[in-house]
């Protein structure tokens, strides 16, 4: 990431309600003008991470900076320069139930010092939301493409989605990520999408953020990460052929599976024998690595 | 090896889209308001314009009964005591209408105040709404500003219309201002009571997050309010005292003045020089509260001039008291205030 600029940074973010750390001294760096992909399981504190950084709430330690700006959790004033201003689209896309979707243009317009209307009609357009229905009456679908429309009127640099595709059918789903693709190409924005349903992600996610347990586990340029693990199968031993990190090894019978994160990129032609090995997709690399913070995870849950 | 950069700028210059100058002004967030409780603020409305209107009509009607009975209590048996009497007269619609001018701020605090904050914690719009460029503070302190000048507003005409029919249903029912519901609907009370019962509502909303817990601590609080200031609202200033004949009409506004708030008398009997009587005589006078029906009270016959000591507030005092009353309720307001302040500087909310 040297060179690009940063979009979002973490300086040993650690947040804690009560005894339970939601985020332990996470520290990341985060690249500008990409799609970035949240992923985690359930808990691993994903949304926690998106309300810290839209100034929802307040770290227990540590500091979030958007485009070297740090996040002022008391929002006493909010900037008024692009690259700074954070969106953020909450899971339940809320709304007001009682305002028409005009109404809700007219909040985002009257709520923010910066506005752009065609934007933000442009997206209710291309989804044919009718403009003169109150909120209360939309579907699912609808009421996620109002509250998009409003994210994207205030003109933001930074636009986090937490879970932004759960209420859509496959369609709807194809076509809004295909949207955001479009968007970040024309005005430059950072987008942060969080899921943890890997599949959400194909063709989407540019930048992979991994959570576990509150702390980043993985990040990295998504091609790159594909490109540098590889899944090796052989006889059963104790460890790779080759050198790398051991990402998570499977022993079954006379035989032995290892994911492996590649030290060397290009992977090396396998030469060792009995060993043979396949690329790794996004979703297995991904998996790969839930299930491998998942284990101990849930022996200190036992343990606790 | 370059070291990473903040993002600084889009990759598209901004003279590219049509970005408009957005609002986060004082009437963009007073619009919001509108928006957001244009129901409640125009139910508010037309129940306070009801009222005022009903108690005007109601005075004017009690007014025109007093002239045509020269501002004294009209001859019991006249047909223009009979249309101030019985249970759908003048004087009971205007004690019904008094009893509505109580109830006004409870509804301010639980209808206005209390939803303000708990109903958006319960849709999840307070996220959607402090994630925007206005900060929770300011989006909170003007929609109290505009609801709670609203609340005033309609508080001020329901407070002149009830004190204007409180003086002259006084007159006709020979009641002083100075007791019971009267009081405590006159001397500009509704208004300010309705103000703070809505900053009280707000906070109870911003506590709970809830809207049901928050209106029934809101009913229990108000309930609570109007029998400790009824309980204590006498005893404000130590009393005067006088000394009255016994039996007769002591409290009389000819004896004390008018409007006069007094005590029940003292048991101890005076003598006509003031000194207490003996004891075998206080102790005749107060058995002879059990002679039967129609048997005189020896203790009442004029010639032996035995004294009362009455224990009593003058009417000159009501304004004192209504003042000292609106200091009480603008602490509570200002203890709603800074309580509201604090729960939203401390709150946190999740986008999950």
């Amino acid at each position: 990431m040297s060179g690009e600029p940063i979009a979002l940074e973490a300086k040993g973010l650690t947040k804690r309600y009560r005894d339970v750390a939601a985020l332990c001294e996470c520290s990341f760096q985060l690249p500008a003008h990409r799609i970035i992909a949240l992923v985690g399981a359930n808990g691993a504190g994903k949304s926690t991470l998106m309300s810290i950084a839209a100034g929802l709430l307040p770290a227990t330690s540590g500091e979030i900076l958007v485009a070297g700006r740090r996040v002022d959790a008391r929002r006493k004033t909010r900037p008024a320069g692009t690259a700074h201003r954070v969106a953020i689209l909450a899971q339940d896309k809320p709304l007001y139930r009682e305002f028409t979707v005009a109404d809700m243009l007219a909040f985002g317009q009257r709520t923010n010092l910066v506005w752009d209307r065609r934007r933000a009609l442009s997206w209710l357009e291309r989804f044919d939301v009718p403009l003169g229905r109150r909120c209360g009456r939309l579907s699912g679908g609808q009421r996620a493409q109002v509250a998009l429309a409003v994210a994207l009127g205030g003109c933001p640099g930074v636009l986090l989605l937490d879970e932004p595709l759960a209420n859509l059918d496959p369609v709807a789903r194809s076509e809004v990520t295909g949207e955001l693709i479009a968007e970040v190409a024309e005005t430059g924005m950072t987008v942060m999408l969080s899921t943890h349903i890997v599949a959400e992600l194909a063709g989407v996610g540019e930048y992979l953020l991994l959570l576990a347990a509150g702390r980043p586990v993985l990040a990295g340029d998504i091609e790159e990460l594909v490109a540098s693990h590889v899944r090796l199968t052989g006889p059963r031993a104790d460890l790779p052929p080759c050198p790398g990190g051991i990402v998570q090894a499977q022993h079954a019978g006379r035989q032995s599976t290892f994911i492996v994160r590649l030290r060397a990129q290009p992977a090396p032609p396998m030469a060792a024998p009995g060993w043979s090995s396949a690329p790794m997709t996004f979703d297995e690399l991904t998996l790969a690595y839930l299930k491998s913070t998942a284990k101990p995870r849930r022996a200190l849950e036992a343990a606790v | 090896m370059s070291a990473p950069t903040h993002a600084g700028q889009p990759a598209v210059p901004a003279a590219s889209r049509s970005r408009e100058r957005g609002g986060a002004r004082l009437a963009d967030l007073v619009w919001l308001t509108w928006r957001q409780h244009r129901t409640v603020i125009i139910a508010g409305l037309v129940i306070a314009t009801a009222v005022t209107g009903s108690m005007l009509y109601v005075a004017a009607r009690i007014t025109a009964i007093n002239t045509e009975c020269g501002n004294t209590p009209c001859p019991d048996g006249s047909a223009r005591a009979g249309s101030l009497g019985g249970s759908f007269g003048l004087t009971s619609l205007s004690a019904y209408l008094t009893l509505a001018v109580m109830l006004l701020p409870l509804l301010a605090g639980m209808f206005v105040g209390v939803p303000l904050l708990a109903r958006e914690h319960e849709q999840r719009t307070l996220v959607l709404a402090w994630s925007q460029d206005v900060t929770p503070q300011r989006w909170l302190w003007t929609k109290l500003a505009v609801l709670g000048a609203m609340t005033a507003a309609a508080g001020a005409a329901v407070s002149a219309a009830a004190g204007h029919l409180a003086d002259v249903a006084t007159i006709a029912t020979r009641q002083s201002l100075f007791s019971g519901n009267a009081f405590l609907v006159t001397g500009m009370l509704p208004l300010v009571q309705s103000v703070v019962w809505l900053a009280v509502g707000v906070a109870l909303g911003a506590a709970y997050r809830r809207t049901l817990p928050a209106i029934f601590t809101a009913l229990i609080g108000y309930g609570a309010a109007y029998l400790l200031v009824e309980r204590v609202y006498p005893s404000f200033m130590a009393p005067v005292t006088a000394l009255a004949p016994l039996g007769g009409d002591q409290g009389s506004a000819a004896r004390l003045g008018a409007n006069s708030l007094v005590e029940n008398p003292s048991s101890t009997i005076y003598d006509a020089s003031g000194h207490p009587v003996s004891a075998a005589l206080q102790s005749l006078c107060q058995s002879a509260n059990d002679l039967p029906k129609g048997q005189l009270n020896p203790c009442l016959a004029p010639q032996r001039h035995l004294m009362t000591l009455l224990r009593y507030q003058p009417g000159s005092r009501i304004p004192d008291f209504h003042l000292i009353l609106i200091g009480g309720y603008l602490g509570l307001g200002a203890i709603a205030a800074a309580v509201l302040w604090w729960l939203v500087l401390r709150t946190s909310l999740s986008a999950g």
